[in-house]
């Protein structure tokens, strides 16, 4: 889990814990000599289990569940622990 | 029900012409494509707050009631670490890679370069700044580059804002279809940038069949820079199309202009998928920094956000010495249909042109 910043709480739902997910994840990337000073997005994808922990941040509220015993990651992926948006995570037990 | 088979629903719902959508970072394209009867979506992302908003004022004087929008490529993950953390992870032969191509290419250490850019839970509140922006400015549609968008839907169709979200797999356009987004871009693997691994003729006709009988718009992406594409993403069910790459060669780009004529002089495969920029693939123009990351001996490029860490002063070096072989820009395949460097204006009668030819041709009709 991660510290609550001033727009975020963090919070433990037991419902969750070890349910086995998917999630399609990704965020910007800005350089200046290979995308003209813009960003560009990066996509990728997990697969792991919930640990339980739920990240909600800001109004209207953006909810976030971070997934651990990960067996599916992107190439190199070398993190623990990964926070994705509820919206593009898929149950895998629906 | 309009005989003119490019004036879709799209047309009648936003008020635009012709069923194109361009995206573009440069605030010039989109006011001139807007004009021009299409949509102008400003690609957001990266930019200050303060200059965002300066850009949709600009954009708003010149296009009035027109329909325009910005993309902001709202996060759809992170991981915890910080900066001090992350730069111990890597390591030191990939230091001496970076480090010996410098000194090998005369390539100068940048001078002032800025390390900025949020990490961990930071990119949550820089997108809600943006997003603030978008707001406060009352932009007629928020299209999400990347995450899903469905958080802000409720207040951004309250604020009489439209929301439009692009995906890359069935499963995305799914969850936004469900969630009430206005238009689904589904975007083939063949566009610029990073969009994931479905083409182009295979997500668009099974997302428009997601998207029947709700009230959501599919547009096609991917590889589409003329009227051929345009009516063929027509036929597909699409109600039109959304276009990046042809507008990097158009007179009002700030692309600077060698990789304006490297993207007029470019085939197909010369835009290649490479992770030597960010450690994710991103399709480029190919050049001799996606090269040098190919050559015999050539370690792996790390995984983001490492890489961009390790090759951040490097690339702005690069930048700042303007070494036009080594710098680049994100490209679709569509790259093979620019044949000159053009208003952008001239490229939406064109396309708009062209596949009217085509519908003609479909329906019998002899084409000049």
């Amino acid at each position: 889990m991660t510290p609550d910043g001033p727009d975020e709480t963090t919070w433990f739902d037991p419902s969750l814990l070890g349910r086995g997910v998917t999630a399609d994840g990704g965020a910007e990337f800005k350089d200046a000599a290979h995308t003209g000073g813009y960003a560009v997005a990066s996509r990728e994808s997990f697969k792991g289990r919930l640990t339980g922990w739920r990240l909600d941040q800001g109004d209207p509220l953006w909810r976030w569940l971070e997934i651990g015993d990960l067996v599916d990651t992107p190439q190199d992926f070398d993190s623990a622990t990964v926070w994705c948006e509820e919206s593009y995570i898929y149950f895998l037990d629906e | 029900m309009s005989s003119n088979p490019l004036h879709t629903r799209l047309c009648d719902e936003y008020g635009c012409e012709v069923p194109v959508v361009a995206f573009a970072h440069t605030k010039d394209v989109i006011a001139a494509v807007t004009n021009a009867g299409g949509i102008g979506i400003l690609g957001g992302a990266g930019r200050r707050p303060e200059d965002l908003r300066s850009d949709i004022r600009w954009i708003r004087e010149r296009v009035g009631n027109r329909p325009f929008g910005v993309d902001l490529l709202v996060p759809a993950s992170f991981v915890e670490g910080n900066r001090e953390d992350l730069e111990s992870m890597i390591p030191q032969g990939h230091r001496d890679f970076v480090a010996g191509m410098m000194k090998d290419n005369n390539i100068p250490a940048p001078v002032g370069s800025e390390r900025r850019g949020a990490l961990g839970p930071g990119l949550l509140r820089a997108a809600r700044e943006q997003l603030e922006v978008l707001f406060e400015e009352n932009v007629p549609i928020f299209a999400s580059g990347l995450g899903s968008p469905a958080f802000v839907s409720e207040r951004a169709h309250a604020a009489g804002m439209k929301v439009w979200g692009l995906v890359g797999l069935p499963r995305q356009a799914r969850r936004q279809i469900e969630a009430g987004v206005d238009v689904v871009i589904a975007q083939g693997s063949d566009s610029g940038g990073h969009s994931g691994t479905v083409g182009t003729f295979t997500l668009v006709p099974e997302v428009v069949a997601m998207a029947e009988g709700t009230k959501t718009l599919v547009l096609c992406g991917g590889g589409v820079s003329g009227g051929r594409h345009l009516a063929a993403a027509i036929a597909m069910g699409a109600a039109g199309v959304w276009t990046g790459t042809v507008w990097l060669a158009t007179h009002e780009s700030e692309t600077e202009m060698f990789l304006k004529q490297r993207l007029v002089d470019s085939q197909a495969e010369d835009a290649i998928q490479s992770r030597a920029m960010s450690g994710k693939p991103i399709r480029q123009l190919r050049s001799k920094w996606s090269d040098a990351w190919k050559q015999p001996g050539a370690p792996e490029p790390l995984p983001m956000p490492l890489q961009p860490m390790l090759v951040g002063d490097i690339m702005e070096g690069i930048r700042q010495a303007r070494m036009e072989d080594w710098m680049t820009t994100p490209a679709g395949q569509s790259v093979v249909g620019i044949h000159a460097i053009r208003p952008a204006a001239d490229v939406v009668y064109s396309m708009v042109e062209e596949a009217m030819d085509q519908f003609d041709r479909m329906a019998g009709v002899p084409v000049a």
